[in-house]
């Protein structure tokens, strides 16, 4: 069997499983096989789960299936597909055939199993990936910190002591760790974005509607994405083409042909991009100003401009999620309330007794803002801003002061990605080090930054985040411990 | 004393509206008493709902609902074109 890989920077870097990419190319050329890949994946997870809570279940019977079918198609010579022998793992809120779909919540554990996979895990088999398990989350996705009341909370792979970020926040830790080179997540205000940059690992966010959300348990219909993460910019895209594609069982789901960006080259030549100011600067706290700076000064923006509505966007992004939330399980919060979580339980009642009219106004804006934003992307083709406000917050930390504004952990760490996903626009996620003018520690702590795109411009996205990584701008440093 | 409410039996006639408001009287929300209009609105629309709370969840409920209602300050503030629409949600 091979040993794990080093792909880290620096002493005291751990084995990892190694990128997507390098691993297909591993076992196309017979150098690894399947079943060797998903054996090491298996012992890094028994190793370093324990102290990081990424998994609520693992999937190793399922895994060691399609490894085997992998590792037959190789010995017959037949093509590979794109995500062979590629272990990964999805956030407990997507269907996994034969599993309860616990959506990070005690009140669906004595839910009947899923009658089958959700549509982009399905694509992920096809794809040949194997699916390890089934990762930690906020209770039914409904804050910012994975700090569990059930199934307790996951920690920072960079430091213990931290929180992960939510709400996919086993998602982010167990690529942050290198347990696995691409996880699944979903993302309603932030749920990719903000574990991505506190994880240090790469996320995409795509455009709203770009793929499919069948089979996994909803929260806030009018905001629901999913999307992968990555230890790399070729593996978030290997697993963004592989689960491409329309699909009518989600009526937002856009009826588009796959649009591939795994092959794509850099950034086109010209590109023109704009740095967010107004409310992503004055909620960016010095660290987040200067992951910011360091990107753009790589990508060479030097224009600042200004979404004027953000701040409106956020608010009404607050609105209709608390609205759809509180609306989706009010009929359980009625009979069961005291088997939800303590923090989502009054918060999703209270959103059901939101009024009417707060909810129109909210959409309203909702529409106004993207038509600001559209006209934005006559000017520009790519946004800045910081995906959090902050670097990793400690497990447990009420409130985040930034710059000189107290604010709830548990929200507040999403200031800067709901104006974001309230229009839907697409967003990679890429991981900085900022360093900082702060304590010591948090030194080596990641921040990440957006990549925003106009609708349906991931490859736009990507390709800056794929040049930004060639810089070393942009990069997954393994945790040490 | 009135009937504990019953959700499945709820149909929107003059009856049922009825019921309805002795429902709001049986869960104390409105005959509590309370000058603050956040608490009151949130009292009676718990009724309303359907919920039956004791007051240590009800005061959890109404700390969530301010939170809310701070919030929805921006949105009921920002300014809108008379005519402007919403997002669209709806895709037949």
């Amino acid at each position: 069997m091979a040993a794990a890989v080093c792909i880290g920077t620096g002493a005291g870097v751990s084995p990892v499983i190694g990128s997507a990419a390098d691993i297909v190319r591993q076992i196309g050329t017979g150098a690894r096989s399947a079943a060797s890949v998903l054996a090491e994946t298996k012992a890094l997870i028994h190793t370093r789960n324990p102290d990081l809570n990424c998994f609520t279940a693992t999937t190793f019977e399922r895994a060691e299936r399609e490894a085997a079918a992998i590792d037959a198609l190789q010995a017959r010579g037949v093509p590979l597909p794109p995500l062979a022998g590629v272990p990964y793992a999805v956030k407990n809120l997507f269907d996994i055939e034969g599993m309860v779909t616990l959506a990070g919540a005690k009140v669906n554990a004595s839910n009947a199993p899923a009658a089958a996979d959700a549509t982009i895990v399905a694509r992920m088999q096809r794809a040949g990936a194997l699916l390890v398990g089934a990762l930690n989350m906020e209770e039914l996705a409904y804050g910012f910190v994975t700090e569990n009341p059930h199934y307790g909370t996951t920690r920072n792979p960079h430091d213990h002591a931290r929180g992960a970020g939510g709400s996919s926040g086993g998602s982010a830790a167990a690529v942050g760790a290198g347990m696995v080179p691409i996880s699944l997540g979903s993302d309603t205000s932030g749920s990719i974005r903000v574990p991505a940059s506190l994880c240090g690992v790469f996320g995409l966010k795509p455009t709203y509607g770009r793929l499919p959300r069948s089979g996994t348990y909803p929260f806030v219909n009018s905001f629901d994405h999913v999307g992968p993460f990555g230890s790399s910019v070729s593996d978030l895209a290997l697993a963004y083409d592989a689960m491409q594609g329309p699909d009518a069982h989600d009526p937002a789901c856009a009826q588009r042909a796959i649009e591939p960006v795994a092959t794509a080259s850099a950034l086109p030549p010209g590109i023109r991009i704009g740095i967010l100011g107004g409310w992503f600067h004055d909620w960016a706290d010095p660290a987040a100003r200067r992951a910011v700076q360091l990107v753009a000064g790589a990508l060479g923006a030097t224009d600042w401009t200004e979404l004027k509505g953000a701040e409106a966007a956020r608010a009404a992004a607050y609105i209709i999620t608390g609205a759809e939330g509180g609306a989706l399980h009010r009929p359980r919060l009625i009979k069961q309330y005291e088997e939800f979580g303590p923090a989502s339980r009054a918060r999703l009642v209270a959103g059901s007794l939101i009024p009417a009219s707060w909810v129109v106004q909210a959409q309203r804006i909702r529409q106004q803002v993207y038509r600001e934003a559209i006209e934005l992307f006559k000017r520009f083709d790519l946004l800045l801003a910081a995906a959090a406000p902050v670097v990793a917050p400690r497990v447990g930390q009420e409130t985040l002061v930034i710059n000189e504004r107290s604010i709830p952990t548990k929200a507040g760490l999403g200031v800067l990605t709901q104006p974001i996903s309230c229009i839907g626009l697409p967003v990679c996620t890429v991981p900085v080090w900022p360093g900082s003018d702060g304590p010591a520690h948090e030194d080596e702590l990641p921040l990440g930054v957006q990549l925003i795109g106009a609708p349906w411009r991931e490859d736009l996205c990507l390709g800056a985040a794929r040049a930004l990584e060639q810089a070393g701008v942009a990069q997954v440093r393994q945790a040490a411990g | 004393m009135c009937e504990a409410f019953n959700s499945s039996q709820r149909t929107w006639d003059k009856r049922d509206l009825r019921q309805d408001e002795r429902r709001i009287c049986d869960h104390g929300a409105v005959t509590q008493g309370t000058d603050n209009p956040l608490e009151a609105y949130v009292r009676a629309a718990l009724a309303l709902q359907g919920y039956r709370f004791d007051e240590r969840q009800i005061a959890e409920i109404v700390e969530q609902f301010s939170r809310l209602e701070t919030i929805a300050h921006t949105v009921m503030q920002w300014p809108l074109p008379f005519a402007s629409e919403p997002a669209p949600v709806f895709r037949p």
